[in-house]
């Protein structure tokens, strides 16, 4: 017989999902050419900035928004 | 001119930006408080800091991309409820007046999976379900391999994420709620993302995952192609236009499995991520949802 305590939960089997963390200081947003900029040389970049992940150059799908 | 909602850090929204330039003004829930913004019950602005502005007599399309899937950082509870109203009220502005394109942020509050199961099973092969509380009618799976999915995809309090996982049914705790589905064996997993009258289809070969879901085995170095494009037949056209008129949608992602040649429905993602079908642009769908966004004159 199995007890309540040996039985799986949503928590149990969750996992963490994969993550890119990008360099906070590599880019800002310029609201002329809305969008992020790379602050080397002000051309476009898709770093995330600690952002939650999904929403990088590739809108890849591994968070909490992971559809 | 476009209106689009979103965060200042999507890179999706980058690349739309790059496509549409000028005729698009970004509105970033996360840096709202750096716009100049005056809304009347008959008019409004916004400006930016860079002096870019739109208005209630300029904005001809909307579309809400992720917005509050971003964050206002280090701000009051009380401000981020103002704040995300006021980027509601405005989206909704548009949408009273026609204008919105896409599908609204909180479609699945109204149209959850279940429902959409039952219509889909109209033009499609479905699995077996069940949303359970106290595991009411897991019978119904008994002998079946089964799958434990998250609804919401939601996160827990150490922020992990339930991706589909194979259960087995005398195992599962009562006290929780469970999305539980019959396990499909396939050798691909196939998106289709609809925008507009177009359809285009993806498939992910499965043969090298090391688990159920491909979401937990991504190529984020793009090192290597994970999704390939194929020719839907006609059969298939049909039964995805079909389907989204029944739903009454033109964009979105579908979900499909293949199973003894018969497409599997899985599920609808209202506002599943497509760019990374197209990471090199190869097919043109950045330009594609362009063109769809906003159409030039």
């Amino acid at each position: 017989m199995i007890t309540l305590a040996a039985l799986i939960t949503p928590m149990l089997i969750a996992s963490e999902p994969m993550a890119i963390t990008i360099d906070e200081i590599q880019t800002k947003y310029s609201h002329d050419q809305q969008t992020v900029v790379s602050l080397n040389d002000n051309t476009i970049s898709y770093g995330t900035v600690n952002g939650t992940q999904t929403y990088g150059s590739n809108g890849r799908p591994a968070d909490s928004d992971s559809d | 001119m476009l209106l689009l909602f979103t965060g200042s850090l999507d890179g999706t929204s980058d690349r739309l930006i790059q496509e549409l330039g000028h005729r698009a003004f970004r509105f970033n829930y996360n840096l709202c408080k750096e716009y100049h913004l005056e809304f009347t019950p008959d008019y409004w602005e916004i400006t930016n800091p860079a002096g870019h502005s739109i208005n209630s007599n300029t904005v001809t399309r909307a579309f809400w991309w992720k917005a509050f899937n971003f964050y206002l950082v280090d701000e009051e509870p009380f401000i981020v409820e103002e704040a995300k109203y006021i980027f509601r009220e405005l989206y909704h502005w548009c949408r009273i007046r026609g204008l919105v394109k896409g599908n609204p942020p909180d479609f699945h509050n109204h149209m959850g999976k279940m429902n959409i199961l039952n219509l889909a099973a109209n033009y499609f092969q479905i699995p077996q379900t069940l949303i359970s509380f106290q595991l009411a009618g897991v019978d119904k799976l008994a002998g079946k391999e089964v799958v434990a999915k998250s609804l919401t995809s939601g996160l827990t309090t150490t922020n992990k994420a339930l991706f589909t996982t194979e259960v087995k049914i005398e195992t599962l705790h009562p006290n929780y709620p469970w999305f539980l589905q019959e396990k499909i064996n396939s050798d691909a997993d196939i998106t289709v993302f609809l925008c507009g009258d177009k359809q285009f289809a993806f498939s992910r070969s499965r043969a090298n995952l090391k688990g159920l879901d491909w979401r937990k085995e991504q190529d984020f170095e793009m090192t290597s192609q994970e999704w390939f494009t194929f020719d839907l037949t006609l059969e298939q056209t049909l039964s995805i236009a079909n389907f989204a008129k029944n739903l009454n949608v033109d964009w979105g992602r579908l979900d499909f499995m293949i199973h003894q040649d018969n497409f599997v429905f899985l599920e609808f993602n209202a506002n599943g991520q497509w760019v990374f079908l197209d990471y090199t642009n190869e097919i043109g769908l950045v330009k594609t949802v362009a063109d769809y966004l906003l159409p030039k004159p």
